[in-house]
């Protein structure tokens, strides 16, 4: 359902965040992508929905391609975002935060004046009850707790309805424990929904027990591809390099 | 001066308090500071004779100050229900005035931030426009209206709209530049519109400054009202004008507590809109 072919990424015309990446996505695949800081994942999610413009290469989303400015809001309706800093509005409440995965199903004159068909409330609620927030809904975001709060993105990406959620180290800023309520909260939406996941991460061992498919990246390419409780010491080499930067965890 | 720099690199190397600082540490910079240092030193006194400071013609003019406040006392109160209504007057031409600053300033402030401006020459465009908004004196717009429309409170209120929208749209556009991009990034990629993007992620963060600063906008405004007045433009400035004319120091003085009490209001009540907002 994604294909990507030779993607480049260069900012400011000296750092090659993205070199060559070619990667396909099957519908319902649950993949990992495994990099050191700076390896470029950000960047590679980032232009799957097209908040990043590759230098070179292209995306494609269901064969329409994400270079294409008219393809794009259809695009990224049915792709959900999850940020490594939750990325909420903090001053509205978690419902209106939830609501905002909507906004591009609905009119602009309504929803500024923030009204929301029925449907769409109801839809928000339920995503809450998926994700275990019922009890929150009018609490302003920035009360929550770090969990919470990605939860909250959680919901809001599966308010969208989306064929498939890119989330871009959604555990890096939380504790073990919250860390694997939200991994089991994206298996889980995986498991039950069929929707397409892509998240990055950049610490192995939260990885090793999931058998699911591991891209790892390292500078830009794509030295890795197999299934997670395949890998090896041998293999972690390759995607870190010398750095061993996971073993300090 | 090689005696010093090595003292400074000595002094870098064994003292127990060092200067922590933004970059690299630099001997230079020390130098670097007593050049800044004395050529503030020397604007400041390049000020201090061009404005004739000094303490002696303060002390002598004690007097004359004291002669005025005197003759102003007590205020004339038998003038009071008289002033009533320009001063009711005066009020809702700093409440118009603001309201059609914050309504002028919300489209100009959104082109005028670079992350959210439609397109360069917008953005310069706007920021063009808000510059000579709050360069020119509200004195002079009230003027040009005045001119235009005659006397009365409307050019005050245009007055003092105009010239207040450079100052909250200046403010608009450099606050939406700060903005966390996050939030902002997130509903992108949701697929929502620039609209819904600005409502539902840029309002929510600016909101609380910006209704903090249009509510210190409107004392402002309430002062500056006082002022257009003495050029026609209306309200209880024009009084003030007539009476300091006369040289009726005590209806001057009650003009003068008038205002005192209005400004106490204002800022009463928006100090208790803050609190509600943020
Ligand atoms: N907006 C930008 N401007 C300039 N350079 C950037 C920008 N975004 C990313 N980079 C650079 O691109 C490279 C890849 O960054 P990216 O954020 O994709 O890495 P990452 O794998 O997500 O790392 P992390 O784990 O730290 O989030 C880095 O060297 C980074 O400095
Ligand atoms: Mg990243």
């Amino acid at each position: 359902m994604i294909t990507i072919k030779e993607l480049s990424k260069t900012f400011n015309r000296s750092v090659h965040a993205l070199n060559g990446v070619n990667l396909e996505i099957e519908q319902g695949e649950f993949t990992i992508i495994l990099g050191p800081s700076g390896a470029g994942k950000s960047t590679l999610l980032r232009c799957i929905n097209g908040l990043e413009r590759p230098t070179g290469g292209e995306v494609f989303f269901n064969g329409l391609s994400v270079l294409d400015a008219k393809n794009l809001r259809f695009i990224r309706q049915k792709t959900g975002m999850i940020f490594q800093q939750f990325n909420l509005v903090k001053r509205l409440n978690v419902l209106q935060n939830v609501l905002c995965g909507r906004l591009a199903y609905n009119g602009v004159l309504t929803t500024c004046l923030k009204l929301f068909p029925r449907e769409d409330v109801d839809l928000a609620l339920h995503c809450l009850e998926r994700v275990g927030l019922s009890d929150k809904i009018y609490n302003r975001a920035d009360q929550l707790s770090g969990g919470q709060m990605q939860r909250v993105g959680i919901a809001r990406a599966l308010a969208q309805r989306p064929d498939i959620i890119l989330a871009d180290e959604p555990v890096a800023s939380l504790d073990p424990r919250s860390a694997d309520q939200i991994l089991d909260v994206l298996l889980e939406i995986n498991r039950a929904d069929n929707i397409t996941i892509l998240v990055s991460l950049h610490f192995v061992h939260l990885i090793k027990r999931y058998a699911k498919r591991i891209v790892g990246l390292h500078e830009g390419k794509i030295v890795l591809d197999k299934i997670g409780n395949d890998l090896d010491d041998g293999d972690i080499n390759i995607i870190y390099g010398d750095k061993k930067e996971y073993e300090i965890y | 001066m090689k005696y010093i720099r090595n003292k400074l690199k000595w002094l870098q190397k064994t003292a127990r308090i060092v200067p922590v600082v933004q970059n690299k540490y630099d001997p230079k910079s020390f130098f670097k500071n007593i050049g800044w240092a004395v050529f503030l030193l020397t604007i400041l006194w390049w000020s201090a004779v061009g404005t004739n400071l000094s303490i002696r013609t303060l002390r002598g003019g004690m007097y004359g100050v004291l002669d005025i406040v005197s003759r102003m006392l007590p205020p004339d109160m038998a003038s009071l229900p008289r002033l009533i209504g320009p001063t009711l007057e005066t009020i809702q031409i700093s409440i118009w005035g603001t309201i059609l600053a914050i309504l002028l300033s919300i489209p100009l402030g959104l082109l005028a931030a670079r992350n959210i401006s439609p397109h360069p020459v917008l953005y310069q465009t706007s920021r063009l426009i808000l510059n000579t908004l709050r360069a020119v004196p509200d004195v002079i717009f009230a003027l040009i209206f005045v001119a235009a429309v005659g006397l009365g409170p409307f050019p005050g209120v245009l007055g003092i709209g105009i010239s207040s929208a450079g100052m909250l749209g200046k403010f608009l556009g450099d606050a939406i530049e700060n903005i966390d991009s996050g939030p902002m990034d997130a509903l992108k990629a949701t697929g929502a519109k620039k609209m819904q993007v600005i409502t539902y992620a840029v309002a929510p963060q600016i909101l609380p400054e910006f209704v903090s600063l249009s509510l210190f906008r409107w004392e402002m405004n309430f002062r500056a009202s006082t002022i257009i007045g003495i050029v026609g433009a209306g309200g209880i400035g024009f009084e003030l004008m007539t009476s300091m004319r006369l040289f009726k120091y005590k209806e001057m003085a009650l003009i003068l507590v008038l205002i005192l009490v209005i400004v106490t209001i204002v800022d009463t009540i928006s100090s208790i809109i803050r609190k509600r907002i943020i």
